[in-house]
């Protein structure tokens, strides 16, 4: 019986997260989400933080240092 | 595009007047949303880290005292208590005087304080052992064995820790990158309390003795539902957040996090019921522990780790992943091949062999999101590396991305069955695991949060200097740590393999570097004590404010453009000004 039980969920998983990561990617295609991958990697990024900002420093580093690259980085595009 | 039209905005003259007016307003705006959408996380995520954090300390101390018992069997964990507890009642007096002293730097208290602890503790060892000459009338108890004191390390790393500064990560992530308001705070933070509440019925029936045995699952049978309970809020919440996300896109970090929190609940409810409340009998068990211990780490705490890492880096260095395409195969092919590598870690054991095959075949095909996601990152950070010297998220989270790389090569190898004759059953395992779970992803975890809670509270870190102790006392600390066990382990498990080495030899050889393990993780667990300091000080408002008069706004890059230019215009002036 416990191992009936085993097996039955075993398998009812292989079934389960297969079928889920499945019907995921269908979904995914369906959605476009497959599309437009230059602006999906953009999606982070808004008027205010734009690709260039750098956003994280230590509380005392000198305030340059915060936003250095920016302007030659805005202009480099990967 | 417009997003590098602003940028160029503040300093090219060629754009025109109105457009530099709705530029500016459009960055108010979306200024505002962020503040907005972080707000809403606040008190969900930092109860889930507040928990985090707790359970970190104490999972530190248990796998410190682990490890000392390996060297010093007759260690008594009851004499560092005693220490604990002692010096703390006689320095706290002191520190309250250094805190309240006006004309100290902050760093200056932090480091005073500490010298009143050590201090105090150093005073107490001369008296407790030459002026009143205490015993103890015998060597601990049951409940400080290595066999429960590593359960309840484990556990707590597991259960206490990761996962919780997960659902801490996921709880910020999520609603940032859906742009949606996180809701029903107040069920997050229930979850959050249940599934505490578990953690310390657990740790404390694990002291007592009823500790399962099954590792990954070693609380007792009564603490499961805690978790399971807590952990279907969490799914369901997730469930309902991604059907009311505004950004079209979903990020790749969002996938690893869906990714997580749909895999997870279930995974836990199956293996308890598969190994606790109704087992599988035998070998068979063996396989279950197994499917469930290996999913935990690669469909639990690595795509947490992984996800994060790919919001923090592009976020930081303000540039977009490298090649969007490949994180996306990373991530699906993580999704695909992860789960059949479990039975890796009984190779040589009674399960049939077949079983075993699959899964270093498994373990195989890791190499391809594994490659996938090192070259990403890599690419991404090229030109970019000075950026390591002034972002603290960023040396952690790309610490723990190297990392990452370098522990799978490391576990692709040791799933071959030659490779495991010599590795498994040694200390080299134990160096592999410390190696993911805390390079990779307590590294990451940590980066992360140095990133999300200023943004959270609205208070910056109180000190630099503590930021700095703390990477290094880790990174230096996960080195030491992971190179004597593996020494050790090699050697060891080729000594075992030959039938004529003298296993006390084998024993006494592994000594010295049971010794280094132990002065590692004495390191590591003192960043995280500085780690704790730093988030307590946080969330009781030392240390500057983040934002200008505005109560809980980010600065607008416009802003901090004119603080740069040493004036104290508004983003409108900026940009007019600009023209
Ligand atoms: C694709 C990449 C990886 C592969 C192929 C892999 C492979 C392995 C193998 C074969 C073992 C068993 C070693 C033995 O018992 O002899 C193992 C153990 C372990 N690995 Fe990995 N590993 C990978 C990545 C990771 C990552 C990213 C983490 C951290 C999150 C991790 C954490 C662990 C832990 C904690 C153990 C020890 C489990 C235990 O005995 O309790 N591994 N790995
Ligand atoms: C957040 C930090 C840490 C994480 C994520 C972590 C993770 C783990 C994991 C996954 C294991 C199981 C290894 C296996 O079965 O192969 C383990 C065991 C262990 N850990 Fe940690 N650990 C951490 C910190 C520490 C520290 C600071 C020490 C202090 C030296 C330590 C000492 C030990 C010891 C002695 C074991 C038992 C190894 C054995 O069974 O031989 N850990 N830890």
């Amino acid at each position: 019986m416990a191992d009936f039980i085993v097996y039955a969920t075993v398998l009812g998983s292989i079934v389960f997260f297969g079928g889920a990561a499945i019907l995921a990617m269908a979904w995914s295609f369906r959605n476009g989400q497959f599309e437009n991958f230059h602006k999906s990697s953009r999606s982070i990024f808004d008027a205010d933080e734009p690709v260039g900002r750098v956003t994280d420093r230590f509380p005392d580093a000198p305030r340059s240092h915060g936003t250095k690259n920016s302007s030659s980085e805005a202009s480099h595009r990967s | 595009m417009a997003a590098s039209t602003v940028v160029n905005g503040l300093t090219s003259p060629n754009v025109s007047n109105a457009d530099a007016g709705a530029l500016a307003e459009e960055q108010c705006r979306a200024a505002k949303e962020r503040a907005a959408i972080d707000s809403a996380s606040r008190l969900p995520a930092l109860a889930w880290l507040a928990g985090a954090t707790f359970w970190l300390l104490w999972a530190s101390f248990f796998g410190l005292v682990t490890s000392i018992k390996m060297h010093i069997p007759w260690f008594d964990v009851r004499v560092i208590m005693e220490l604990g507890i002692i010096s703390t009642l006689l320095s706290v007096p002191l520190m309250v005087l250094i805190a309240r002293s006006k004309n100290l730097s902050l760093d200056a208290k932090i480091g005073f304080c500490t010298f009143a602890f050590v201090a105090a503790a150093a005073l107490w060892l001369v008296l407790r052992t030459w002026v009143f000459d205490i015993r103890w009338s015998e060597h601990g108890g049951a409940w400080q064995t290595f066999g429960r004191t590593r359960m309840t390390h484990l556990s707590l790393i597991g259960y206490g820790w990761g996962t919780q500064a997960g659902i801490a990560g996921i709880l910020w992530l999520v609603p940032r990158l859906s742009r949606t308001p996180l809701i029903y705070p107040n069920a997050l933070i229930a979850a959050a309390a249940i599934w505490n509440v578990g953690i310390f019925a657990g740790v404390i029936g694990i002291l007592a003795g009823l500790g399962t045995s099954v590792e990954w699952l070693d609380f007792p049978p009564f603490v499961p539902p805690f978790l399971i309970v807590s952990l279907a809020i969490v799914a369901a919440w997730g469930i309902v957040t991604f059907t009311r996300r505004q950004e079209s896109h979903v990020y790749v970090t969002l996938w690893y996090c869906f990714g997580a929190m749909f895999w997870m609940p279930w995974l836990y409810t199956v293996a308890v019921i598969i190994n606790i409340y109704s087992p599988a009998t035998g070998v068979v068990q063996s396989a279950c522990n197994w499917w469930f211990a290996h999913n935990v780490l690669g469909l639990w705490l690595t795509p947490i780790g992984v996800g994060a890492a790919y919001y923090i880096i592009p976020k930081v260095i303000g540039r977009p992943v490298y090649s969007y395409y490949l994180s996306i195969i990373g991530f699906w092919s993580l999704a695909l091949f992860y789960s059949w590598a479990g039975m890796h870690h009984l190779i040589g054991g009674p399960i049939p062999p077949w079983m075993v095959s699959a899964s270093t075949v498994g373990s195989m095909m890791m190499f391809i999101p594994v490659i996938a996601v090192g070259v990403n990152h890599h690419m991404t950070m090229l030109g970019h590396m000075g950026q390591l010297r002034y972002s603290p998220s960023l040396r952690f989270v790309v610490f723990g991305a190297i990392t990452y790389t370098a522990v799978s090569a490391q576990g692709a190898i040791e799933a071959l069955r030659e490779f495991s004759e010599v590795a498994h059953f040694t200390n080299y395992t134990v160096g592999h695991a410390h190696l993911g779970a805390y390079g990779f992803f307590t590294m990451i975890m940590f980066g992360v949060f140095y990133y999300m809670v200023p943004r959270l509270t609205g208070q910056e870190w109180a000190s630099s200097r503590l930021i700095r102790l703390h990477f290094w006392l880790c990174s230096v600390g996960i080195v030491i740590y992971f190179t004597s066990l593996s020494i050790s382990g090699w050697f060891e498990g080729r000594q075992m393999n030959n039938p004529d080495y003298p296993f006390i030899q084998k024993m006494s050889n592994e000594l010295p570097w049971l010794i280094c393990r132990s002065i590692g993780g004495a390191m590591m667990s003192l960043g995280h004590v500085a780690w704790a300091i730093l988030f307590v000080l946080n969330i009781c408002g030392v240390g500057s404010r983040r934002e200008g008069p505005t109560f809980f706004r980010e600065k607008t890059s416009a802003e901090v453009e004119a603080e740069l230019n040493g004036s104290t215009a508004t983003p409108a002036e900026v940009a007019l000004a600009s023209r």
